[in-house]
């Protein structure tokens, strides 16, 4: 990546990319591709689905971008088109995909103190991941906004098109059943 | 405040979205109920161990060229569905 391009606003390299610019586009790529797996990830439930995913993702969004207002933030806009790229996915039915299940795939480096608190920890995480799975969608999307990216209620509301206190309930909802597995309630 | 009512607002509570009478209130409580105070801490735990698996650095290094060669085929034959991957990436 240009190291020019590293302090500029998303809304300026989208125009850069608009216009042709690669390495614009690169880092744009570069510096959402987690966040947009992980919303993906949240959307379908399974690695292979939202590898798919975040990639139909980031090719819509260098197709859309010619018609992209700058003036809009790049941050929403770009999350409700991984959102849909991820429920599209999930509706196409996965043909051809081979499923992964949450315990196959890797795991995250865990700097815990010791190894017996490492391992009640990712046995946690395993369990967890497991159970967000089994979250509807609309579940484990608001889970990842809060949880893992820390979008405000105004801002998950946005991305989701839903109001801020369905964003409530459904966060309740959600760690409601988490707080379960971990045998919390 | 009761218990019930507390635990309608924890989780916004837990968020830091209540506003700032609402949240007094769910203090207060909290001083004298270690039930809905475990609660709130299992809202904590929770979202500690609610990531996602993350992929590895091996598929962030292809990632950002995959996508490009991805847009190039579609460019190349714009009618051509580009078809998805037989095998499990790793």
């Amino acid at each position: 990546m240009r190291a020019d391009l590293d302090e500029e606003k998303d809304e300026r390299l989208a125009v850069l990319a608009a216009g042709g610019d690669r390495s614009a586009f690169d880092a744009l790529v570069t510096r959402h591709r987690q966040a947009v797996y992980r919303l993906c990830w949240s959307a379908t439930g399974s690695a292979a689905d939202a590898d798919d995913a975040a990639q139909e993702t980031f090719v819509r969004v260098y197709r859309s971008l010619p018609s992209y207002d700058p003036a809009r933030p790049f941050g929403p806009w770009l999350r409700k088109i991984a959102w849909n790229c991820g429920l599209s996915v999930r509706r196409d039915g996965n043909a051809g995909v081979p499923r992964i299940a949450a315990g196959e795939a890797p795991e995250a480096v865990d700097p815990s103190p010791g190894p017996e608190e490492a391992a009640a920890g990712n046995e946690e995480r395993r369990r967890v991941a497991d159970a967000m799975v089994g979250l509807p969608a609309e579940l484990r999307m608001v889970m990842m906004l809060r949880a893992v990216e820390g979008l405000s209620y105004a801002e998950i509301a946005l991305a989701a098109g839903i109001p801020a206190g369905t964003v409530m309930s459904r966060l309740s909802r959600a760690r409601t059943r988490l707080l379960a597995v971990l045998g919390g309630t | 405040m009761d218990c019930r009512e507390t635990q309608a607002l924890l989780t916004a509570f837990h968020d830091g979205e209540l506003p700032a009478v609402d949240r007094a209130r769910v203090e207060e409580h909290l001083r004298v109920c270690s039930g809905c105070a475990a609660l709130l801490a299992g809202l904590a735990r929770v979202d500690l161990v609610a990531g996602v698996p993350d992929p590895g650095p091996a598929y962030w290094d292809r990632f950002n060229a995959r996508v490009m060669d991805r847009i190039a085929r579609e460019a190349d034959d714009p009618g051509v569905t580009v078809p998805r991957p037989r095998r499990r990436w790793s």
